[in-house]
């Protein structure tokens, strides 16, 4: 593998992670999109010629891989942890619970819909979301107050915050 | 929670460890190659492309050494052009797409699990009905004569027979890929939907 792109890895894999653990609650299913993730990076990486971002270049294969739902069940290389969604860190364990309650209400939304949550949350432009969605950036705007909208409905009438 | 607040708790989510991306695991996971939809449908295609190569060659050679020239002249041709075909539809299934906006690679993935069943489809009603008739034939030389053709329950049991294994096969097709490919049309039309045409 070339350092380059296990750098490209080191710095995005809060991007995947975040992307794989809203498209799925399951750890086995988490673990299957996050690998099928590298393996698309990897082979596209040669093919990268820096027209758009690097990030731009990850939200859209990892969000193209967990859109397109994988059948996987051939692949399991275990991982140094097999349930990432109980990773247990120096956070609080309110913050933890919250951001739990967060995952769970962007799991509620429409497959398209949550992609655009992300891409908000990230504090994507909408030009930039446009780029990795396919999109005008008109329907970007509509997109993002509605997936918005009913993301806070989700929370408060669902978990009552 | 405010809307700040969700980006706050968002922003805190420092998502999976690195320990996770550790050299070591990447490389057995990019060893192991894809597990997408698109790459089952290339694995099988690949089967598909060498085993009807084998089995036609062996069957053009045997009827070769019989001196049926015509037939095994014929088989070979038929052999050549599937493999020609095979490899045309792998490699088109095969182009890189992944780095393409979301709404184009939906696109080009419903494109190709289309082509995917259309394969299937169109396989089955050329290959079935010819196979299907060799296999009567070798059951019984006699079985285009006038014996068995003349017989109307004969021919509606063939027919009805046929029929029903086309019908299942055509279900087998929508269980397995055909509502994935419907899946990501609605996913398509709801990413588009308030775009204007251009």
């Amino acid at each position: 593998m070339k350092p380059e792109f296990q750098e490209l890895l080191n710095n995005n894999h809060r991007i995947i992670s975040k992307i794989c653990r809203a498209y799925t609650d399951n750890p086995e299913d988490f673990n299957d999109y996050q690998q099928e993730c590298i393996v698309q990076l990897w082979q596209s990486f040669d093919s990268f010629r820096g027209a758009s971002r690097v990030s731009t270049w990850v939200y859209r294969v990892c969000l193209n891989v967990c859109l397109s739902q994988l059948r996987l069940k051939k692949r399991r290389i275990p991982t140094a942890h097999d349930y990432p969604m109980d990773i247990k860190d120096t956070r609080d364990t309110s913050d933890e619970e919250n951001l739990e309650i967060l995952y769970k209400a962007i799991r509620l939304l429409k497959e398209g819909d949550r992609a655009i949550v992300l891409l908000y949350l990230e504090e994507k432009s909408y030009k930039e979301m446009a780029e990795i969605l396919g999109i005008t950036v008109t329907n970007v705007g509509a997109k993002v107050n509605r997936a918005k909208n009913q993301l806070k409905s989700i929370i408060n009438e669902r978990f009552g915050h | 929670m405010k809307d700040l607040d969700i980006k706050k708790i968002w922003k805190e989510d420092r998502g999976d460890a690195p320990e996770q991306f550790n050299p070591g695991l990447i490389d057995k996971i990019i060893d192991k190659g894809s597990v997408s939809i698109i790459s089952k449908f290339i694995n099988t295609l690949r089967w598909e492309m060498w085993i009807n190569f084998s089995i036609l060659t062996v069957i053009a050679l045997y009827l070769a050494i019989g001196g049926k020239w015509w037939v095994a002249s014929f088989l070979l041709f038929v052999d050549v052009g599937y493999f020609v075909y095979y490899r045309k539809l792998i490699k088109r299934l095969g182009e890189k797409t992944i780095d393409s906006s979301v709404v184009d690679y939906l696109k080009s993935t419903y494109i190709l699990i289309n082509k995917f069943i259309g394969h299937y489809k169109t396989a089955n009603v050329i290959l079935a009905l010819p196979l299907f008739m060799s296999g009567m034939y070798f059951a019984d030389p006699d079985i285009f004569s006038q014996k068995y053709f003349s017989d109307g329950w004969f021919i509606v049991l063939v027919s009805a027979g046929f029929a029903v294994a086309i019908l299942f096969l055509y279900l087998f097709l929508y269980f397995v890929y055909g509502k994935k490919a419907v899946q990501i049309r609605k996913l398509i039309e709801e990413m588009s939907q308030n775009e204007n045409p251009t």
